[in-house]
């Protein structure tokens, strides 16, 4: 099943928003929508680091762990990696998201200053390694994968950049004690879900 | 290196190889039953549409043998029971529905006007909504529909309406799942047609 | 004795993963359409929680500070893929409900979160207590949402027809927008509940 690419980005950015419609990254979309300038710092990273994860683990998982893949490459007959796909997966990002701090507290002071108390945080994102998993189970190729990784990170700005707006503005108002913040948090990303539910129907995903 | 990183380093490869061993184990003891439960599933949703209900999972293969051709083409596969009038083929559809990929099976009565059976094997539709086109109470809509007026017609009829079904040629949909039935609609229709085409070639 | 029962009340109700320190979301709103799969997948996050706790504890004297961290996930990592194939393996049906939500456990931050606060510091038995406290902790928010939308979103609760009627379904409550509003609403109702309790 072939979908073009640019459908895909925007059916992740909108119809199949990563948060609002898989539930995923919710552990710090919620820590971390207090503000909106962190808000967009940690967006940022979670689409630098899910568009080039996934084109890695895309990489990894067709040429070396895929059913039959193994073989290919190696001719010993027997080799299958199909069962390390999580375990590799969850390597790849950990190291790539290590070498990318590295890299940016040598570049730059004030990137890493911006992002860097992020990047940790990401590993344990589960945003990143459900875009890859997605990508396994929908069976997307090379293209439509990097597309799929960075509509994904795109769309959690999005949520999450909607989302601290809203937070801001719900300092000045009047709610009772025991819903204030991660209750209230819930209830607007429900609402916020269903308002994003308005995109169906726009494109449909594969 | 330091000491204290080549200590990390060989503890780090020490656990990762026990991690390693772990799996592989694992995955080698279970192997033959997770790819015999895909095998059982599978079967069981094709003898399920070809008329042979609540099978244990020991009759399946001997069913599958005895009582079901199967015939693979270029453009396809398909699979037939029974004789004469009495036959009924089952061809596999693949479609999509507004979330991901719908898969399933569908059989046909003898001269391929009427559907017989429906069966949904993979979706992810909305739960509750979309995730319905995978229910008794939606396969019983679909079942008995004449889909063509005659044997010798290529008009296939199949609408899923929204909502209440409007007129006779048209079934009841799915409140709020438009996009799942539309996806399921165009997939019936393309298993149809391929059925179709590939029993005139068989003639 | 005491300290494993504030061990279990902490875990359960006090410092509740879900609603006290909003760790392991993710996974809570997704499997919650009903509550047999909310029912699976606890136990997979008690049973993996634990044996995280446990192994990392019994290892904690040993794995050098700077590479915990990969370590934990590694370890993590092997537990649950062995809890998918066992799925796979003897409970076919449910690990296709359940379909990568499985895979997910690895980033549930439930899971890291206690080898990380609990199981780096104590020692192996009083681990386990916590990993299993956590993940009783997490059962109580995940079954309680997925009675909630089960039985008002499709009428029916573990698969039993209650509410026989479609028109009396709040299919709303199904989607993924009702699973953020039932969980706001319980855990406001939490929080009420511990008002009246006189904490703060």
């Amino acid at each position: 099943m072939n979908q073009s690419p640019l459908v895909i980005l925007f059916a992740a950015v909108l119809t199949n928003n990563i948060v609002f419609s898989g539930f995923l990254g919710m552990c710090s979309f919620i820590a971390l929508s207090k503000r909106i300038d962190t808000a967009i710092g940690m967006g940022l990273a979670v689409t630098f680091v899910s568009t080039f994860t996934t084109a890695l683990n895309w990489l990894i998982y067709h040429y070396i762990l895929k059913t039959g893949a193994l073989y290919k490459l190696t001719g010993i007959e027997g080799l299958d990696g199909e069962i390390f796909t999580l375990i590799v997966f969850i390597a790849v990002i950990a190291a790539f998201v290590q070498i990318v701090e590295l890299a940016i507290a040598r570049i730059s002071q004030s990137l890493y200053q911006a992002l860097g108390i992020f990047l940790p945080l990401i590993t344990v994102n589960c945003a990143i390694l459900g875009v890859s998993l997605f990508m396994v189970i929908r069976g997307y190729g090379f293209l439509a994968s990097i597309a799929f990784g960075f509509g994904s990170g795109i769309g959690w700005l999005l949520a999450i950049f909607l989302m601290a707006g809203i937070r801001q503005k719900l300092r000045f108002s009047k709610i009772s004690p025991s819903l204030e913040g991660i209750g209230i948090t819930m209830i607007t990303t429900g609402i916020l879900a269903m308002i994003f539910m308005v995109f169906n129907g726009m494109v449909r995903m594969n | 290196m330091s000491d204290s990183g080549i200590k990390a380093f060989v503890i780090t490869m020490i656990v990762a190889g026990v991690c390693a061993t772990t799996l592989g184990t694992t995955h080698h003891l279970v192997k033959n039953r997770i790819k015999r439960n895909q095998f059982i599933a599978e079967s069981r949703a094709l003898l399920s549409v070809l008329g042979f209900k609540n099978l244990s999972a020991d009759e399946l293969e001997g069913i599958l043998k005895t009582s079901v051709r199967k015939t693979q083409r270029k453009t396809g596969v398909f699979w037939e029971t029974g004789t004469g009038k009495g036959s009924i083929y089952a061809v596999p559809m693949k479609g999509r529905g507004l979330w991901g990929p719908v898969e399933g099976f569908l059989s046909l009565n003898h001269d391929l006007t009427v559907i017989k059976d429906f069966m949904i094997t993979k979706q992810e539709e909305t739960p509750g909504l979309g995730a319905e086109i995978e229910s008794e109470a939606f396969y019983r809509r679909i079942r008995g529909r004449k889909v063509r007026t005659s044997a010798s017609s290529n008009e296939v009829i199949f609408k899923i309406a929204r909502g209440k079904a409007a007129n006779n040629n048209e079934i009841d949909g799915i409140t709020g799942a438009t996009e799942s039935c539309r996806g399921t609609q165009e997939m019936v229709i393309s298993a149809i047609k391929r059925a179709l085409e590939m029993k005139n070639v068989q003639n | 004795m005491s300290r494993i029962k504030t061990i279990l009340t902490n875990g359960i109700w006090y410092e509740n993963p879900i609603f006290h320190q909003v760790l392991g979301v993710c996974s809570a709103l997704a499997v919650t359409t009903q509550v047999k799969n909310a029912i699976v997948m606890s136990i997979a996050v008690i049973c993996i929680t634990a044996l995280t706790n446990f192994t990392v504890s019994v290892l904690r004297k040993i794995i050098p500070f700077s590479v915990r961290l990969i370590i934990e996930m590694l370890i993590i990592s092997t537990f649950v893929i062995v809890f998918d194939q066992l799925l796979k393996a003897y409970y076919f049906e449910m690990s296709r409900e359940l379909g990568p939500y499985v895979g997910l456990i690895i980033t549930n931050c439930i899971i890291l979160g206690r080898s990380e606060a609990f199981a780096l510091r104590e020692g192996p038995g009083l681990s386990v207590i916590d990993g299993i406290a956590s993940g009783l902790g997490y059962t109580l928010i995940l079954v309680s949402i997925a009675a909630v939308r089960e039985l008002f979103g499709a009428g029916k609760l573990l698969g039993y027809s209650i509410i026989s009627n479609p028109d009396y379904h709040a299919r709303g409550l199904a989607s993924a927008g009702g699973a953020f509003i039932v969980m706001g609403i319980l855990i406001w109702i939490m929080n009420a509940i511990r008002r009246v309790g006189g904490e703060k």
